[in-house]
């Protein structure tokens, strides 16, 4: 086991473009880490940097306390499942869950004593014998995962493992890697653009956007505490509703304040009730829907009012598309954000004093 | 309008067959007649006995035995030298980035381009002045590496996905073992097929071996079917198919044997 430490890694390719810019990275040893983030956010360089198949154009990586940047791949003890799961077609399963083994020169009985012990453990007993192109996607998965398994690596290194996979075994994979690692103990490097995939596994989320570390932290602190409205819009299905603040300003009555221009809130927080019904939100508005999405346990609508178009989460029954509506928004559940798109929270000295107060009892009935 | 489709296609087929086949099957014929009735006309299609002496006799009329023994050297022995060099350059051109490499592709894609017969006589100085003349080296040296090899085999190594060599590399491999255990293998067919072309042509080869030997001590099967021909009062026609059947029987066999492979390289699509 060991922990990773990216200090000031950057990667510049051929053409100037900074894919990775300055990141520092720590990743803690055993942790079930993911980095997320949409394509070209420099995930994937990351990973390949930290595997060594791409060399860093400057600062330093480390695993446990060696330095490894001009460490060749194979000595760094890590083990990775490629996305497209990269198994050597013209050997058998069990030649490619053997193959790392042979090359550390293991004794052949030892080798097939490990073979059938992990081929145990990922359910391919009865596959060892056969190629890989006779055998079905999840299946492929499976010895890619006893592969990098038998090594007992330091480091376990996922490259978006499930894309490739139908719904219904993402969804049991997902279940698999987790006990996975929790039996291992191992430190899991896993990247994937999906979200989904992101909150559901890891510890702790690493999101990233243009090369750059955007937010690291646990799946609900990321949730419950995005720094920006970088990961507050990429965390949570649909969307943080993220909108002008100037509109609210006016309704919450306090004074203009160039510190906060934006704010944000989440679809499952809003409300959207009949316009006689008395519930008094501060904060409510005439809307009218304008497409639904019934989901049966829950209700996505897309609402349109004077301060522009928001996804509403609703678990009640849904609700008929022509009907009379008000949008209220809860003012303690609301976040807000600066020019930059960064996060001004209550402890900020920029945040409104008449706000705070807002805060305290928000809700007047 | 099918029918008469079929009817066309069957005509273009018959056409071919009779193209390529025929002069097969007149060979053979030809092989296990008299001469007698290699002379008649109107032709005679099929003997009437079945002469097998015709092959006992070209094979004894000189020393085919060392012909043919020449020839196995020769033409495997090319085929060693040929995948051990062909193998690692194309493993490098497809897979690694070093300093002028196109413009080393380059050079070797020009070599395909030269007619052998251009460069026979600078061949044959070189190798006179190493003293080669007249043994079964000067006739494999030349030949020890082929452009169209490494061409061939690059585009084969470049399918391979990137990501199965990377896992390779994790998995602790050399570059040696890599090319070894996994890109030879995957590359199976396209070296089947490129062997196969390799050991015929130079199974075949009448021209530079006629250049560079001069004793039967170097001799291949070719030179000595074609010495066939100059026995006194013009060619023994039976005699002479009966050594071009020596000489085409044992391709006959390895492409009977390898039919599978070869069709293999050309539906090859890889596996992901």
């Amino acid at each position: 086991m060991a922990s990773i430490t990216l200090k000031g890694v950057s990667k510049v390719y051929d053409n100037e473009k900074k894919v990775v810019e300055k990141m520092d990275l720590h990743i803690q040893d055993g942790s079930f880490t993911v980095l997320v983030g949409p394509s070209g956010c420099g995930k994937s360089t990351t990973l390949r940097m930290i595997a060594g198949f791409e060399k860093p154009t400057e600062g330093e990586i480390w695993i446990g306390n060696q330095l490894v940047n001009d460490l060749v791949p194979g000595k760094r003890d890590i083990s990775m499942v490629f996305q497209n799961y990269a198994l050597y077609p013209t050997m058998t399963v069990r030649g490619n869950i053997e193959f790392s083994l042979e090359n550390i020169k293991i004794p052949k009985r030892k080798r097939k004593e490990m073979v059938e012990e992990i081929a145990e453990v990922v359910g391919l007993t009865e596959y060892l014998e056969k190629k890989p192109q006779h055998l079905s996607g999840g299946q492929r998965q499976r010895v890619a995962l006893a592969r990098a398994m038998v090594k007992k690596p330091e480091v376990f290194i996922l490259d978006e493992p499930l894309s490739n996979l139908d719904a219904k075994l993402r969804g049991q994979m997902r279940t698999e890697l987790i006990q996975l690692h929790k039996r291992l103990g191992t430190t899991f490097i896993y990247v994937t653009h999906d979200q989904v995939e992101a909150m559901s596994m890891a510890d702790e989320i690493v999101i990233l956007n243009k090369g750059k570390i955007m937010q690291q932290a646990a799946p609900m602190a990321l949730y419950n505490n995005p720094k920006n409205t970088f990961v507050a819009e990429f965390i949570g299905t649909p969307a943080m509703n993220v909108l002008p603040f100037e509109e609210i300003r006016v309704d919450l009555n306090i004074e203009n304040n160039p510190a906060i221009t934006h704010f944000g809130f989440r679809p499952e927080h809003g409300r959207l009730v009949h316009s006689e019904d008395p519930q008094i939100f501060t904060l409510r508005y005439p809307s009218k829907i304008i497409t639904r999405e019934t989901l049966g346990s829950e209700t996505i609508y897309l609402i349109e009012n004077k301060l522009g178009r928001q996804h509403i989460k609703s678990t009640e029954p849904p609700l008929s598309e022509d009907a009379d509506l008000a949008l209220c928004i809860p003012v303690e559940k609301i976040y807000y954000f600066d020019r930059q798109g960064n996060r001004v929270e209550k402890e900020n000295e920029a945040f409104p004093y008449t706000l705070q107060n807002h805060e305290k009892g928000g809700v007047k009935i | 309008m099918p029918k008469v489709q079929k009817f066309l296609n069957g005509i273009c087929l018959a056409f071919v067959v009779v193209i390529f086949a025929l002069p097969f099957v007149w060979m053979i014929s030809t092989s296990l007649k008299t001469l007698g009735e290699t002379l008649v006309f109107p032709p005679q299609w099929l003997p009437e006995n079945l002469v097998w002496q015709n092959f006992l006799d070209a094979w004894n009329s000189g020393p085919f035995l060392k012909y043919f023994l020449n020839s196995v050297i020769v033409a495997v022995g090319i085929l060693i030298f040929q995948f051990a060099t062909v193998i690692p350059a194309a493993y490098a051109f497809a897979r690694y980035n070093f300093p002028l490499k196109n413009f080393f592709f380059a050079i070797t894609m020009v070599t395909l381009m030269i007619p052998a017969q251009l460069i026979f006589l600078p061949v044959f100085l070189n190798l006179s002045s190493w003293g080669l003349l007249d043994t079964l080296w000067g006739l494999i040296l030349p030949f020890a590496t082929s452009a169209f090899g490494i061409f061939l085999l690059r585009q084969t190594f470049k399918q391979v996905p990137e990501e199965v060599i990377e896992a390779a590399r994790l998995d602790n491999a050399s570059e040696w073992k890599i090319m070894r255990r996994i890109m030879v293998p995957m590359a199976k067919p396209t070296l089947v097929t490129f062997g196969l072309f390799s050991f015929i042509t130079h199974w075949n080869d009448y021209f530079w071996p006629l250049v560079m030997t001069t004793t039967d001590q170097s001799r291949t099967l070719p030179l000595g079917i074609a010495q066939l021909r100059q026995v006194e009062g013009g060619a023994s026609w039976n005699i002479l198919m009966a050594g071009n059947m020596i000489l085409v029987i044992p391709i006959l066999i390895i492409f009977f044997i390898a039919q599978r492979q070869i069709i293999r390289a050309f539906v090859y699509t890889g596996v992901k």
